[in-house]
């Protein structure tokens, strides 16, 4: 930047030290914050291996009719059973095995693959959009509005989530959208309660002040003021939410209340094979340690960058 | 645009029940209470009241600094802020110019907040540390609907005024000193060529060295724009340098108020000697009567009956913790000098008769 014109020399000499401003702010302390903390995102080890794996399975779930060599539902014989072709072992054919309808494992995972990831990042933004809107409400108006929103979250926390998740899959019947639905609801308060605690917090700033004493108004504080300063906390509980979201759906799945088959979906699998745990035992591990993997990978990154995205960490 | 606006505001503002403005005064007090609830319990009841400020009454005329001095909460802040109708008040009126600032619609808020800024305290605290400062500087043109061209020379000009490049505008708050960022506060009030600005004790977080820059800084604007300063300090030694009349107050009430010089060479209230006598001068021969007032400031949940000072009062009699003392003035036609206290006479701000 050319620091050598502009100023008039006049308040430059009234007030010494300004000109040296490059002196006490080097290049690097001058990149926007997301910048920085996405050098510093790249200095943690947990987050990037978990970035890894998480970019693995996009990639994957991506590429999915690519990698595949049959259509998930497939077996080979259109949509009829191929009891010959039934839980083999894994081949240069088929290199996950064949499941219990002799259709090719490998295709039947990264169709999954999909499925979880999409279930995980619908059900999380619901309930980042809902929990926003109810936490920013409950913040700023306070007061009554305040203590019933709250209350009620409280009283969806009391429940165990899976517990509540299945009585509102019940509630409103099963099938895939409903299950992102119900998963989507139950980490409804979490976010809510973090949207809350920030806009508490932020809202006797003195910079919020400030903007009031300029003429801002509300809706105009909350956009620009309060909620970029609760994105971090929220990024971070959104990584580590859309893990456990994928466990809650694939849970469901498991009992059934999930996906139907003939979808792909992990728990689902995981369900339809559990009683050939000694018999076929790969057609029970794929699908439980790529579920183990991705919840692994979210919550490496959401630790990782909540190590990053702390306050208390800025500036170093 | 600016005086054709306030032409038309003038004219469709009724003025002011049975209140003559005299065109000179930009800001008139009138007995403003700030009373904050204290809630306890389950049920969150009002169990007592703060009595933050507690009946002051001062006027500022055009172009003039008025300082408002005290110790720490003894209401200073909430009368700065309750002023700017950021904090509503329990009671009183304030006028800026010929307007009831209390009893303005939200809107017509919006529009007088162009005319009365603040700069805060830490200038740290009061920049949003996500956003670059030329976007804290324009907040306040955007909202008033001054954009593009307009706003960006509005920024690059109020910049230059207070000692910054413009090209800083992109940068972030955390990349500035400490009396950098009092400059950029200076320039965010300055945006909307305001008229009053509120300087809430700009230079108490800053280094001595810095605070001079910016107090000198504060005084080429007010020469330049001809602004007027509510400035509030509990640094008796930069009142002195930057104000014309002193207001000092002491447990939400105002104790003494009259013009710089007299207040420094004639202090009547014995709250005001003891501040004076403890301000350092820089000569180690000169002795000194030295006042240490005994005790701490009492709570203003439940502040002393009659004087609030009696209890530290080093002269008090019976009277003062009997009667609240009368707001009166003790000096002359042309220098008002206002004080509460029973023990000091009705001539003593005249002049004839110094003790």
């Amino acid at each position: 930047m050319s620091d050598v014109e502009t100023t008039p020399p006049e308040r430059d000499a009234l007030l010494p030290g300004i000109a040296d401003l490059d002196a006490i702010a080097p290049e690097a302390a001058r990149r926007p914050p997301w910048l920085d903390a996405l050098r510093r995102i790249r200095r943690s080890r947990l987050a990037m291996a978990g970035l890894l794996i998480i970019g693995l399975l996009g990639a994957i779930a991506l590429a999915a009719p690519a990698i595949a060599s049959q259509h998930p539902d497939d077996n080979g014989v259109w949509r009829t059973t191929d009891m010959r072709n039934r839980e083999q072992t894994p081949s240069a054919e088929h290199w996950m095995g064949t499941d219990q309808l002799g259709r090719d494992m490998l295709s039947r995972m990264v169709y999954a693959a999909r499925m979880s990831l999409l279930i995980g990042v619908v059900s999380v933004s619901l309930a980042i959009a809902i929990g926003t809107l109810l936490g920013a409400v409950a913040g700023f108006l306070g007061g009554a509005a305040d203590m019933a929103i709250m209350r009620f979250m409280d009283i969806m926390l009391a429940f165990p989530s899976i517990l509540l998740a299945l009585a509102i899959v019940v509630l409103i019947g099963e099938g895939l959208i409903n299950v992102m639905l119900a998963v989507g609801i139950i980490s409804i308060p979490t976010y809510a309660r973090i949207v809350r605690a920030s806009v508490l917090g932020e809202i006797n700033r003195e910079y919020v002040t400030a903007s009031r004493a300029l003429g801002a108004s509300g809706s105009r504080i909350l956009l620009r003021h309060v909620l970029p300063n609760a994105l971090a906390p929220l990024i971070v509980a959104g990584s580590l939410g859309i893990g456990s979201a994928i466990l809650d759906a694939a849970g469901l799945g498991f009992l059934g209340l999930g996906a139907q088959p003939p979808l792909a979906e992990w728990g689902l699998m995981l369900s339809d094979t559990r009683q050939k745990l000694f018999t076929a035992p790969w057609l029970v591990a794929f699908p439980g340690v790529a579920i183990m993997l991705t919840v692994l990978g979210f919550n490496l990154l959401g630790d990782g960058l909540r190590d990053v995205l702390d306050p208390r960490l800025r500036g170093r | 645009m600016d005086q054709g606006d306030a032409a038309t505001m003038e004219a469709t503002t009724a003025t002011v029940e049975d209140r003559v403005w005299d065109g000179d005064t930009v800001l008139d007090v009138q007995g403003l209470v700030k009373h904050f609830p204290v809630r306890s319990g389950v049920l969150q009841r009002v169990s007592a009241w703060v009595k933050a400020v507690d009946g002051v009454s001062f006027t500022i005329k055009k172009g003039e600094t008025f300082g408002l001095v005290g110790e720490s909460g003894c209401g200073k802040t909430t009368v700065g802020r309750t002023i700017l109708r950021l904090i509503e008040p329990t009671a009183g009126n304030v006028y800026f110019e010929d307007e009831d600032v209390f009893a303005q619609s939200r809107k017509d808020m919006k529009r007088l907040r162009r005319d009365m800024q603040l700069i805060f305290q830490d200038p740290f605290s009061s920049l949003d540390p996500r956003m670059p400062i030329g976007e804290s500087i324009s907040e306040g043109l955007t909202v008033h609907g001054i954009k593009g061209e307009e706003a960006d020379t509005t920024i690059r000009r109020v910049l230059k005024e207070v000692g910054l490049h413009p090209e800083h505008s992109r940068r972030y708050p955390h990349e500035f000193s400490g009396g950098q960022r009092q400059r950029i506060g200076i320039a965010r009030a300055l945006a909307l060529r305001p008229k009053l600005i509120v300087c809430d004790e700009p230079v108490s977080a800053l280094d001595v060295s810095i605070q001079s820059q910016v107090l000198n800084l504060l005084n080429d604007l007010q020469n330049e724009h001809g602004l007027t300063y509510l400035f509030i300090a509990h640094n008796l030694s930069v009142v002195e340098h930057i104000s014309s009349r002193v207001g000092v107050m002491y447990l939400g009430k105002m104790v003494e108020l009259t013009d710089r010089d007299s207040l420094f060479a004639n202090p009547l209230h014995p709250y005001t000697k003891a501040l004076i006598s403890a301000v350092p001068v820089p000569n180690p021969n000169l002795k000194r009567e030295r006042i240490i007032l005994q005790g701490d400031v009492p709570s203003p949940l439940n502040p002393p009956p009659g004087c609030s000072f009696h209890p530290r009062c080093p002269i008090a009699e019976a009277i003062c913790s009997e009667v609240d003392p009368v707001w009166r003035n003790v000096g002359t036609v042309d220098v008002e000098h206002w004080v509460a206290c029973h023990l000091v006479d009705d001539d003593a701000g005249s002049g004839h008769s110094k003790t």
